[in-house]
């Protein structure tokens, strides 16, 4: 999951959030993504496919396989400083990629997730082989010069999440639940790491982009087979060679609590439990109870088989991070309106009853549609749905994930529910943000 | 143009305006010419069903040409009350907003001066069901006693996050310069009078008056449709023909050259505000189209480059709003360190080379494409696609949508844009943004900001504010 969508499941107040997940057989009642192709070039990329004729436009996510867990204490933020020097390096007539795909009223980006940077372009279909031409010139070489205003721009990023007290409890849950691995350090490093960061860590990183097995392009909207080849043809030199899997991290058991102070008007907390990967069994599963913890603002959502008392007060949301392995579910609360030590009991015991009261099938019910809902209206954009179809790709389902994970959705049941509830939610960390001036 | 989503969104207008200046007359009315897909039902109602790939959603979405202060005295707010209060109101024990969230959707209301939005975004497998409901609830707009407490208590609190946002304040400013009367002159969520002198009889009344079937376009945009049956389903539930209000006149004012304060919010700001063409002149506001993108395209415009320079801290927005008799471009500058004055004159500076004379041939040919592929890209999803058919049914022009084209680009808007020239923009540029503009501050609010102000990007659904 990238910084920009937490960003926003978190402005949410919302498990509103989702994004990509897997699949089966289609259920009776399930609505269908578009047919999708895949091919995999004699190095091992796989180029994966879904025509979209709306519109003369198309996207692609370019998975590249080194993210933030293959950052070490010493390189924090080098994932996010070598996308940004990829990102301004002149590719075409001295122009920077940026300014290249912007000038033709295209867009590029990058997102640094766990296990993979992604690379995203949108722009007509037209210049969409040429543009990814010259990411993959980019990607190949990417400029030194360009390498202090990238670290520049990355630290004033992080400068900036340091600010937003959602942000700064996340970094704290993942601090702990992550030790050993470089999905422990905030998103954009820690400004000692940044600092001592070196043109060489910068080449180094991007280095390990040159795999052709782990690379995945994943590509949306009006695409002719010659489009989608020429695309793929931009990836075919890549050595033929599978990236070294990260290092595997151990789901945290003990229980932590932590207190960070900031500049920020109310506590802020989060609490933080281990939750199956995207491509487990239980991921599903873990999507109905995300619904049903609740959509942000329903302060309700934990008041089942209270007797009617509200749930949390302070409830803000629920953030589902299932592209890190293992996976996390982080509840938030902001104190801002009450006592939040109160509304931290109030979540914990809304856990204990999930955990071990019976499930009305009402409840059930309602949770596998809401979390159907909120698979299906993840993907309304080009953006969307090249990054669905590439975590697809790279799914034990391949493309047919897409609507498998539909189908597992609608089959979910309260005993899984439950079974699933007793084995993730607990052993929480419990991750609080004070303002300067508050003591706990 | 295009419609932003979000709280920033919300004063956006459209509108029947009586225009006091002779350059801007206003074109006889004429039955406007549908866009491709769009059909009117017997009883005045307006229907568009369009079948998009990419996603599996379906945006569902009912636009009402009406106006938010009012038929008779102004009562500023009392369309966003209403719209509020028939979502809350519960028909057979459900509201329509307790049926959009049990099927997994999303509801909004947006309300515009001169017209209001209620749409849902939902699964394509529950497509059917929620075009229904959304149809039944709207088309026969019910308000009852509960429905309305919830309207107001919601209304409140889009009142209070709205009074925080220095850019909701700033429009405000902006419309409340340039027109003197009218729905345009007035805040769409109105104040506190609004919340302690409308009843419900105030509402249902309103609601008797905006929610008849020729002030209305029912639009349905997405995947897995089958628009033949939605097409069949929509009229089966349209309601008999009925008498709407009239849409009151909002006169234009004559820029005075003060500085208008527009009050306190979250952060300071300042924004500049010019009248612009009718819609009816699709050549100049396809023009003007260009030069909002050429100018405020967040990373890309000439204005939204030159403050990030002067001021990294800055936000900045900008665009040229297409309007039935007379459009508006705005910019505004807020949460900056920078003196609005200063501010102002950085973004005076950037417009300049719009103003000294035609582009040159090839950069004007590369800012034409790329203002098609934003255009574009700002019209993909299903919700995008669906607002663009509503709001341009309300500016009485719906042929000439943007989105209302094909793989080929055909189409009104494609057409005006593939045939602007530089010298064309020019003359707009010079016509409209040479003319005198008004300019609104708001000034920090002296006490803390509202935890609401910590979360970047947030975004309101139903309930908010857009």
């Amino acid at each position: 999951m990238n910084q920009a969508t937490f960003r926003a499941a978190v402005a949410l107040g919302a498990a509103l959030l989702s994004g990509a997940l897997i699949g089966a057989a289609p259920a009776p009642d399930s609505a269908h993504f578009p047919p999708a192709s895949i091919s995999v070039l004699s190095n091992g990329v796989i180029v994966a496919a879904q025509v979209s004729n709306d519109s003369p436009i198309a996207g692609a996510q370019v998975f590249v396989p080194a993210g933030l867990m293959q950052q070490t204490a010493l390189t924090a933020g080098i994932a996010a400083v070598t996308a940004a020097t990829i990102l301004r390096t002149p590719v075409e007539g001295g122009r920077s990629l940026t300014d290249t795909a912007t000038a033709a009223g295209g867009a590029v980006a990058y997102m640094v997730d766990p296990e993979a940077t992604r690379f995203q372009v949108e722009c007509q279909t037209s210049a969409l082989p040429r543009l990814l031409a010259d990411l993959a010139r980019a990607m190949a070489a990417p400029d030194p010069a360009q390498f202090a205003a990238a670290r520049s721009e990355v630290s004033a990023a992080a400068a900036d999440d340091e600010t937003n007290p959602a942000l700064v409890a996340y970094a704290m849950v993942r601090q702990v639940r992550y030790q050993g691995s470089g999905f422990a350090f905030p998103q954009g490093g820690r400004p000692t790491s940044l600092a001592h960061l070196t043109v060489a860590d910068m080449q180094k990183f991007a280095a390990t982009y040159q795999y052709g097995s782990g690379t995945i392009v994943a590509l949306t909207g009006a695409l002719s087979p010659q489009d989608i080849d020429a695309a793929g043809k931009a990836f075919a030199s890549l050595p033929a060679r599978s990236a070294p899997p990260p290092t595997p991290v151990s789901a945290e058991k003990r229980q932590h609590e932590i207190v960070a102070h900031r500049n920020v008007q109310a506590p802020w907390l989060a609490i933080g439990f281990n939750a199956p990967s995207q491509f487990s069994k239980d991921f599903p599963v873990m999507l109905v109870i995300q619904a049903l913890l609740g959509r942000g603002g329903d302060v309700h959502a934990l008041s089942f088989g209270s007797g009617g008392s509200a749930g949390a007060a302070d409830y803000v949301g629920a953030y589902y991070q299932y592209e890190a392995r293992p996976g996390s579910f982080l509840i938030f609360l902001n104190g801002g309106s009450g006592d939040i030590d109160a509304a931290l009991r109030q979540v914990e015991q809304g856990i204990v009853r999930l955990r071990t009261d019976p499930l009305p099938d009402e409840l059930v019910t309602r949770a596998r549609k809401l979390a159907l809902g909120d698979y299906y209206l993840s993907v309304t954009s080009l953006s969307d749905a090249a990054w669905l179809l590439g975590r697809s790709a790279s799914s034990p389902d391949g493309v047919g994930f897409e609507n498998a994970l539909a189908a597992r959705i609608s089959a979910v049941s309260a005993a899984d529910i439950q079974r699933v509830a007793r084995q993730y939610l607990a052993d929480e960390t419990v991750a609080v943000v004070l303002p300067v001036t508050a003591g706990r | 143009m295009l419609i932003p989503r979000g709280i920033v969104a919300a004063l956006v207008f459209s509108g029947a305006l009586s225009l006091a200046l002779p350059a801007l007359a206003v074109a006889p009315v004429a039955a406007p010419t549908l866009a491709a897909g769009e059909s009117i039902l017997s009883d005045g109602l307006t229907v568009a069903v369009r079948r998009a790939t990419l996603s599996p959603t379906a945006a569902l979405e009912v636009w009402i040409i009406s106006p938010s202060d009012g038929y008779g005295e102004p009562a500023p707010g009392i369309a966003r009350l209403a719209a509020l209060s028939i979502i809350a109101t519960k028909v057979d024990g459900q509201s329509l907003r307790d049926m959009v969230r049990d099927d997994g959707g999303q509801l909004m209301v947006s309300v515009f001066p001169s017209s209001t939005e209620i749409s849902v975004l939902a699964p394509a497998n529950a497509a059917d069901q929620l075009a229904d409901a959304l149809v039944a609830r709207v088309l026969h707009p019910a308000i009852d006693a509960a429905g309305f407490r919830d309207g107001k208590l919601r209304l409140a609190e889009q009142q209070a996050v709205a009074a925080s946002e220095p850019d909701v304040l700033l429009r405000d400013g902006i419309f409340a310069q340039l027109f003197s009367n009218g729905p345009f002159h007035a805040s769409t969520y109105g104040g506190p009078d609004t919340l302690r002198s409308l009843n419900m009889s105030d509402a249902a009344t309103y609601a008797t008056q905006a929610y008849v079937p020729s002030n209305e376009i029912v639009v349905v945009v997405g995947g897995g449709l089958d628009e033949d049956a939605l097409n069949a389903r929509i009229a089966n539930a349209a309601p008999p023909a009925a008498l709407g209000g009239s849409l009151p006149a909002s006169s234009l004012a004559k820029p005075s050259g003060t500085t208008y304060n527009a009050g306190f919010a979250d952060t300071g700001g300042v924004a500049l505000g010019w009248i612009g063409p009718s819609v009816s002149d699709e050549r100049t506001s396809t023009a003007m189209d260009f030069i909002s993108d050429y100018l405020t395209r967040p990373d890309y415009g000439l204005v939204a480059k030159a403050v990030a320079d002067a001021d990294p801290q800055a936000d900045f927005n900008g665009q040229f709003i297409t309007l039935r008799t007379a459009g508006v471009f705005y910019v505004t500058v807020t949460g900056g360190k920078r003196s609005a004055d200063a501010m102002a004159g950085v973004v005076r500076a950037a417009m300049k080379p719009l103003l000294d004379g035609p582009l040159p041939p090839q950069e004007f040919s590369r800012a034409l494409e790329a203002f098609r592929v934003h255009t574009l890209r700002d019209t993909q999803t299903p919700q995008e696609l669906a607002d663009n058919y509503g709001w341009y049914f309300a500016q009485g022009a719906p042929a000439y949508a943007p989105s209302v084209t094909d793989i080929a680009l055909n189409g009104d808007y494609y057409g005006q844009a593939a045939a602007l020239t530089a010298q064309a923009v020019y003359e707009a540029a010079k016509t409209y943004l040479g003319a005198t503009a008004v300019t609104a501050t708001v000034a920090p609010r002296p006490q803390a900001p509202s935890t609401t102000s910590m979360l970047p990007g947030v975004q309101v659904h139903e309930g908010g504010a857009r």
